[in-house]
């Protein structure tokens, strides 16, 4: 009897040991490891791929123009709402939010802008196949700037930079005594009527003009690049000596963390390449937003992709047909059902809350998510439980933390425009 | 006779020389037109190799070669028979996907064309994670289903 608590405290002991006591690490990286973490560091991001439906895409005029409609509230029917508003330079163009706020509260947290211009799909359910055609999407959504595109064009037309700047670039804007307030297609009841009472001459003028103005607001956007963070330094560092797993650059525990990372969590079967992400979608079994039903996610992002007038296939876009290779074949079938795009880890530091809903405040909360991968309230939960023990999961998170870093983005763009 | 000898000597140099002149008027076309005549060049090597378990070969040159992960790429697909001949008109059919994660393809790639016989053009082929994957060609000829499965490593 007397043995007992001898017994039990050295129980607790192991315990103890087993959840917060860190493996000793290996001495080298397997030549796998070592290949995997060269692809993940910013020395093998490719060159900016070209957005063919953009003929602007990297013209600085257009990018210029797109800085300032870029922080311009008057964009907004309340003065107030501007795409800075919610893509905040110094959150990495992240809102601090769970869900964004625009003129009301929006369905979705506000992802980070940094080297999205890398990414096929735009928004989590990917339902806009360009920078520039998602551009254009907040600047009529009732929750955001709340606006409309002729109401724009009038803004445009009426203030003298503007129109210089736009005509240069674009050439001449639709004349404004064509032009009604307030219409749009996309509108409240009012705009919508007014908008189907205009000729179709008028109409495409006017959502050619406004298609423009995405495409000078995407220049600017693609503009935004990550900068190399700790981990990069470390990649560089252990590039030399391309097996060693010392290297000033990184802790033990943040060395711990990446080897999880790439092995036993399995991050890297997502958040893969230099940025961070497959730029792909996942059912990874995140409980719907408050108050919301569990969305379809790609499933419905597909579909509304391919009816939009604004796509790459469309009449406003400048590809051609065989450019538009993601659009054409991409895929819509039902295990893409709850589906959410993958986002970027780079500068995960600075963009919390996390998930599309911003469910989760902490990344200790997110790494908890993917260890107990729970059924998903639609579909199947694509990630399985990891089996991370306490330590693994705060070593895990340990190199989540060097992962951030300042853009490398020209300073003159990470604010308003004062030029 | 030796009339007639030096004759076929004759002979025989114009026939080289007509020969020669051939070959280097080939070897110019070849070189000077290679990439539009005869479709993109593909290297000798195929990138994946498959059978169909009766008979037929299916060769992958990729058109993103080493292949790599996030990129949308095409392929050229060749079919052969038995006696290693092109098999042309075959409706095809690609799937695949990662047998370790349960899921498929993240794109629909598609045949949108036969680039010369018995070589087709597939579009919209993206990886989307490093591992283990499984692509499956089935085509159809004439009332005939055949398949061939390819596991490599990304």
């Amino acid at each position: 009897m007397n043995k007992l608590p001898g017994i039990l405290a050295l129980l607790l002991v192991a315990v103890l040991a087993w959840r917060y006591v860190a493996l000793p690490l290996p001495p080298r990286w397997s030549e796998q490891e070592v290949r995997l973490i060269q692809s993940l560091a910013l020395a093998s991001l490719p060159d900016l791929p070209p957005d063919p439906g953009n003929h602007l895409a990297d013209d600085p005029a257009a990018a210029e123009l797109g800085h300032r409609l870029y922080f311009d509230t008057r964009l907004s029917s309340n003065g107030k709402v501007a795409c800075a508003n919610c893509h905040q330079p110094e959150l990495m163009f992240t809102d601090g939010l769970a869900l964004a706020m625009g003129k009301s509260i929006g369905p979705r947290h506000t992802p980070s802008l940094v080297g999205i211009a890398y990414s096929p799909w735009f928004y989590w359910d990917g339902r806009k196949d360009s920078q520039w055609s998602q551009a254009l999407a907040p600047l009529e959504a009732a929750v955001e700037h709340d606006s409309d595109r002729v109401a724009i064009l009038r803004l445009i037309l009426a203030d003298q930079r503007y129109r210089e700047m736009y005509e240069n670039l674009f050439g001449p804007l639709p004349a404004p005594d064509q032009l009604p307030d307030a219409a749009s297609p996309l509108g409240n009841a009012e705009r919508l009527a007014t908008w189907n009472s205009m000729e179709t001459a008028t109409q495409t003028a006017v959502s050619t003009a406004f298609s423009n103005l995405g495409k000078a607001l995407a220049a600017y956007q693609r503009r935004l690049l990550p900068g190399p963070a700790k981990f990069d330094d470390y990649a560089t560092a252990i590039a030399t000596d391309p097996g060693t797993m010392q290297a000033v650059s990184l802790s033990r525990t943040e060395v711990g963390g990446l080897q999880l990372f790439l092995g036993k969590a399995q991050c890297i079967s997502c958040h893969n390449g230099p940025l961070f992400t497959n730029h792909e979608f996942h059912n990874t079994g995140v409980f719907a937003i408050a108050g919301q039903l569990p969305p379809m996610g790609r499933y419905d992002g597909i579909r509304t992709a391919r009816e939009d007038p604004f796509n790459c296939l469309g009449e406003f876009s400048d590809a051609s047909t065989s450019e538009c290779i993601e659009l054409r074949f991409a895929r819509d079938e039902n295990d893409l059902v709850g589906a959410q795009k993958t986002p970027t880890l780079r500068n995960v530091t600075l963009t919390a809350p996390y998930m599309h809903g911003g469910q989760f405040k902490t990344l200790a909360e997110v790494i908890q998510h993917y260890n107990d991968a729970p059924t998903s309230m639609l579909n199947h939960n694509e990630a399985k439980p990891l089996g991370l023990r306490a330590i693994e999961a705060s070593q895990l998170e340990a190199f989540l933390h060097t992962l951030t870093a300042p853009l490398t983005t020209e300073k003159k763009w990470l604010a308003a425009p004062n030029y | 006779m030796r009339y007639r000898d030096q004759e076929f000597n004759l002979r025989q140099i114009i026939s080289i020389g007509i020969d020669m002149l051939a070959k280097a008027l080939w070897f110019a076309l070849v070189l000077v037109t290679g990439s539009s005549l005869f479709g993109a060049v593909d290297s000798t090597m195929p990138d994946l190799v498959g059978n169909s378990g009766d008979g037929y070969s299916v060769k992958i040159f990729s058109q993103l070669s080493p292949l790599e992960i996030n990129r949308i790429h095409s392929w050229h697909i060749e079919i052969t028979d038995v006696g290693g001949r092109p098999v042309s008109n075959a409706q095809i059919t690609v799937s695949g996907g990662m047998p370790d994660h349960d899921h498929g393809l993240p794109t629909q790639p598609q045949i949108t064309e036969e680039i010369r016989a018995g070589t087709y053009l597939l579009e919209g082929m993206r990886f989307h994670m490093p591992g283990k994957w499984q692509i499956v060609i089935g085509f159809r000829l004439g009332n005939q289903l055949h398949s061939a499965s390819i596991e490599f490593q990304l």
